[in-house]
């Protein structure tokens, strides 16, 4: 179909009001325009205060997926990252990126009847993973469970005392269960989160968009998203790091507790055990019939929060088989000796 | 073939740039109310450029409540996207004649829902520059957010290809060929109930948050959008008819009216289920709709939401069961009702509830800060903005006052009343012919 | 046609009024400032001593050597006689600073052999050295002894993989203190504070009407605790 075409003159004149006002309608839009791109600049303005430029490099943009990674990506990535810490922190980092062990699946156990709730495991994890201190992020959160229910949301997080334990209550740590089946992996969009042979549930922080439904579909309240760029003090920066564990982390990521994988995978035991001061925590390969923590599921009565959700958590907690009510009573003479 | 083809290169630029000027014509209410909405853009603009750089720090999130305001309007904005089929059924389906001329308005409104539905959705986002990874490693089918991705997205592109395939025939005078946008229509009903059943799922699939694994969410968040969404369309349609004298029956409004009065009721007694459910078996698993309808241990801030919420709907419902309906204004004021009734009970009553108390039992409310609403009431006012140019240069294509042959005679009373017996003159094709 | 040309007269005014309005608006775009005001939080005041992983407590080595006067003195350089029989009254002159709480077992020579100090007797007249405290231990602990064999009682730091690294178990006196092996109760580090965190419990407890023996407790108390919380303590 051939369509009439409007000559030139006509389409200049086609929303004039007025034919001849050019010079009026040019300074009126003129005005507006200019009014328009100033209001829009103002609106743009705090991008200015944008700094960490390191954040949005080219190489940045570019880097792969931690899985698309091959050796000398990885080895420019850690490049960057190194350069970046040694730049904010004045630290110069040994990070390294460390793959899970072959027949190795770890498994955490802890003994409800040992813990006594002085949280000294949620801040050697904040010491040993860079958390940030503010806002602050920990992985590691300490119920203190009046006695008479198991049910986690009458337990209090936000217990102050002048010591513990405290007769009434037994403690429960909680953090990452690194399940078998986790629905944080599962949910997120960009495959940022998943899984690895041992069991550790990782994050690629290069990789996450931070929408935060991870965060809404874990059960256990595991994750922790950076809702600003975190700080860390200088002087309390942990050189040992590795990609996908303790690295600082950039704002606008998710994060959660991975295990101490750049301890665990090395064969040391992780920081929340080895601070715990009554030996209630317990770490181990599970696929070695030896190891403590395969004992433990072999001949104590262990359970996992939240069976229900079918999340196969590998964080067991147990208590010893004991009459644990007089446990703390040290004017029970049965509890000089065990307790 | 080739030569339509450089003739549709040459004219859809031009048509485009017509489209462009024309947005800046109008009489000085139409001037006062798009800088207004400018003004209110910007600075959710600047708002948005702040939490850019400093953080989500900078809303009232937690990771408690991790989600909030954003998610609540992107869910509420998607049932208003849906509910563009509560126009297309009736027309296409049932040929409903008083409707017809007034699809094309709800089908632009679902155009920018899903736009501003994509602007909450960039907004929530702790690194929107990283929104290319989507397309690097996409984690479909197992990611229900994949699902939503796909969903929104086709539902976007299948509504702007509907609405722009009859615009621009009608801008070159010809007959729309039905193979090119009825099939398309089609399957736009069918993705229509899709992307609001996969926003459901969003929420409904956790089984970490007891308070939305139920069964009833999706057939609710239908319910609900099929109410708020063509309240809110009789409301724009009475301002376009006041605005432009753009005819619009009142059997059309009955006709909808019929809709939202049904979709309310399904939706007031899906409630009804859930509340009932929760507490009538008093297991723990209730606690969030404890926390929402009563309070939780003295915490108590969403509970005068709800409420309001409830009677709200409980009003537009009485209103639209009773003979009151019949009066214009206490139907505008029911329509007004539930579409703050639903907006509230999906976000404050929805999504807010289910991370309250966390998984693990802690007890942290959640308050929007300043930025954040300045954010949101930035995209809803930009929003305003694409659906007010949208209809402005829509209604003179469908006038035909705006034809590829014809020049646009700037008459700036647009929005003033037309006399139908001239626009039928000029027009090759009238609005009621159109179909 | 009086209408038109009123409109006419108001279009382009209007470009003057939306440019002055824009320019208004970027004023008070720039006048909000480059950034919000963000919550913050303190670090928690936790000292790295707090914190410090591995052993909790010295154990004694074997031999045991102790410090008296800046002189390193070990146990027979001054239990080089056997004076006490284990059946006498325990009145001590010296390790006054010992608190003996160990229950029933409330004698010193009940674990320490009383013709060599450097040894510890067990119940069949053997003695074994302090490095080996547990066989001593065992004799009335079965079942943590048990347990600690196998590595689920106590503590094991270094590496959970022998093959890369040195396990260390710990043994009962690398924990527990022999002569009051209950734990002292502890000081505990802060608590969580995140960001708009509002009012908390703190060390209040919840009255919650699922736990059962809260509610019974309530009632045996003559049930005045309608006030919904109770100051946890021994008052029970």
């Amino acid at each position: 179909m051939q369509l009439p075409i409007i000559n030139q003159s006509e389409k200049t004149r086609e929303y004039a009001s007025r034919p001849g006002m050019t010079r009026r309608s040019f300074l009126r839009t003129g005005t507006a325009a200019t009014g328009a791109v100033a209001a829009i600049a103002a609106s743009l303005s705090p991008l200015r205060e944008l700094t960490d430029t390191d954040q949005f490099s080219v190489s940045r943009f570019l880097q792969k997926h931690y899985k698309e990674m091959d050796g000398q990506d990885m080895a420019a990535a850690l490049e960057r990252i190194s350069k970046a810490v040694e730049k904010r922190y004045d630290v110069r980092p040994d990070i390294r990126d460390i793959k899970p062990m072959d027949g190795v699946e770890f498994v955490y156990a802890l003994n409800l009847t040992r813990c006594i709730g002085c949280r000294k495991c949620v801040h050697a994890c904040v010491e040993e993973n860079n958390q940030s201190r503010s806002p602050e992020i920990q992985y590691i959160r300490v119920l203190e469970m009046p006695r008479g229910t198991t049910d986690i949301e009458q337990g209090n997080h936000h217990y102050q005392r002048a010591t513990v334990p405290s007769e009434d209550h037994y403690y429960m740590p909680i953090q990452c269960h690194q399940c078998a089946n986790p629905p944080c992996v599962k949910v997120c969009p960009v495959e940022a989160t998943w899984q690895d042979s041992d069991g550790i549930t990782v994050i690629d922080y290069d990789w996450c968009i931070g929408c935060r439904y991870c965060e809404a579909a874990c059960p256990y309240w595991a994750r922790r998203f950076n809702f600003s760029t975190p700080s860390i003090p200088k002087d309390k920066i942990n050189p040992d790091m590795s990609y996908l564990s303790n690295r600082p982390r950039e704002n606008g990521v998710m994060e959660k507790c991975h295990f101490c994988l750049h301890r665990t995978r090395l064969g040391k035991m992780p920081a929340c055990l080895e601070v715990c001061p009554t030996g209630a925590r317990k770490f181990g390969n599970v696929l070695d019939p030896n190891s403590e923590v395969r004992q433990i599921l072999e001949s104590k009565r262990v359970f996992v929060l939240k069976q229900e959700a079918g999340t196969l958590p590998r964080f067991f907690y147990y208590f010893d088989e004991r009459d644990s009510t007089n446990e703390t009573n040290p004017a029970n003479p049965a509890n000089g000796g065990d307790a | 073939m080739i030569d339509s083809i450089k003739e549709f290169a040459r004219e859809y630029p031009r048509f485009l740039y017509r489209c462009f000027r024309l947005s800046f014509v109008g009489d000085w209410r139409y001037y006062t109310w798009m800088f207004f909405l400018s003004v209110i853009a910007l600075f959710g603009l600047n708002a948005y450029a702040k939490q850019f750089v400093q953080g989500l720090i900078t809303t009232g999130m937690t990771d408690q409540v991790s989600w909030g305001l954003y998610i609540a309007n992107f869910t509420y904005l998607v049932g208003i996207a849906a509910a563009a089929v509560m126009l297309v059924i009736p027309v296409y389906v049932y040929k409903n004649k008083d409707l017809h001329n007034l699809v094309i308005f709800g089908e632009l409104l679902a155009v920018v829902a899903i736009i501003m539905c994509l602007m909450f959705i960039t907004a929530d986002l702790g690194r929107p520059d990283r929104f290319l990874h989507l397309f690097l490693r996409f984690n479909f089918p197992m990611s229900i957010l994949t699902w939503d991705v796909i969903a929104l997205n086709g539902y976007l592109l299948l509504n702007l290809h509907i609405c722009g395939y009859l615009i621009w025939c009608a801008y070159n005078k010809r007959q729309p060929t039905k193979i090119f946008y009825i099939p398309f229509v089609f399957t736009a009903i069918v993705w229509a109930i899709s992307i609001h059943t996969v926003t459901a799922f969003l929420y409904s699939g956790l089984g970490a948050r007891p308070f939305w694994n139920s069964a009833v969410i999706a057939p609710r968040f239908l319910a609900s959008a099929f109410a708020a969404g063509p309240a809110l369309i009789i409301l724009t349609l009475q301002v376009i008819k006041a605005g432009t004298g753009y005819p619009v029956s009142d059997k059309a409004i009955s006709t909808l009216k019929g809709i939202i009065t049904v979709a309310l009721g399904i939706n007031m007694f899906l409630l009804g289920s859930e509340v009932f459910t929760e507490f009538y078996t008093g297991a723990s698993h209730s606690v969030s709709a404890k926390y929402l309808f009563f309070g939780l241990h003295g915490y108590s801030a969403l509970v005068p939401w709800i409420w309001s919420a409830i009677a709200l709907n409980t009003f537009a419902l009485l209103v639209l069961l009773t003979p009151a309906g019949k009066n214009r204004w206490l139907l505008n004021a029911a329509c007004l009702a539930m579409i703050v009734g639903i907006w509230i009970e999906k976000g404050m009553g929805l999504i807010v509830p289910a991370f309250i108390p966390s998984p693990i039992g802690e007890i942290v409310e959640y308050v929007p800060t300043l930025n954040e609403v300045l954010v949101c009431t930035g995209i809803w006012a930009f929003g305003l903005l694409m659906y007010t140019i949208l209809v402005r240069v829509t209604i003179p294509v469908l006038y035909g006052d705006l034809l590829v042959d014809k020049i646009y005679h700037t008459d700036p009373s647009i929005f003033e009343t037309k006399k139908s017996s001239s626009t039928q003159d000029s027009a090759g094709v009238s609005p009621e012919k159109r179909r | 046609m009086s209408r038109t040309s009123k409109n006419e007269n108001k279009i382009p005014v209007a470009g003057y009024f939306v440019g002055i309005g824009f320019l208004i608006t970027a004023g008070a775009l720039i006048l909000t400032g480059a950034s919000v005001e963000v919550p913050q939080n303190d670090s928690p005041a936790v000292r790295a001593a707090q914190i410090v992983p591995g052993v909790w407590r010295v154990a004694l080595s074997d031999p045991p050597i102790m410090e008296i006067n800046s002189m390193e003195m070990r146990c027979n350089h001054c239990h080089f006689i056997d004076m006490k029989t284990r059946d006498q009254a325990r009145v001590l002159v010296q390790h006054t600073d010992i608190e003996l709480s160990h229950g029933s077992n409330d004698a010193c020579l009940n674990c320490h052999d009383s013709a060599d100090r450097e040894k510890l007797t067990l119940r069949n007249g053997e003695t074994v050295g302090f490095d080996h405290v547990e066989q001593l231990c065992a004799q009335c602990h079965g079942p943590i002894y048990r347990d600690w064999q196998k590595g689920i009682h106590g503590k094991t730091i270094g590496y959970w993989d022998t093959d890369l690294g040195p396990a260390t178990k710990l043994s009962c006196t690398e924990c527990h203190d022999p002569h009051s092996p209950a734990y002292d109760p502890m000081p505990l580090l802060p608590g969580p504070n995140t960001l708009r965190m509002g009012k908390q419990h703190g060390a209040l407890d919840l009255i919650d009407e699922r736990n059962p023996l809260q509610r019974w407790r309530l009632k045996d108390s003559g049930a005045h605790g309608s006030s919904g919380t109770s100051q946890d303590g021994g008052d029970h």
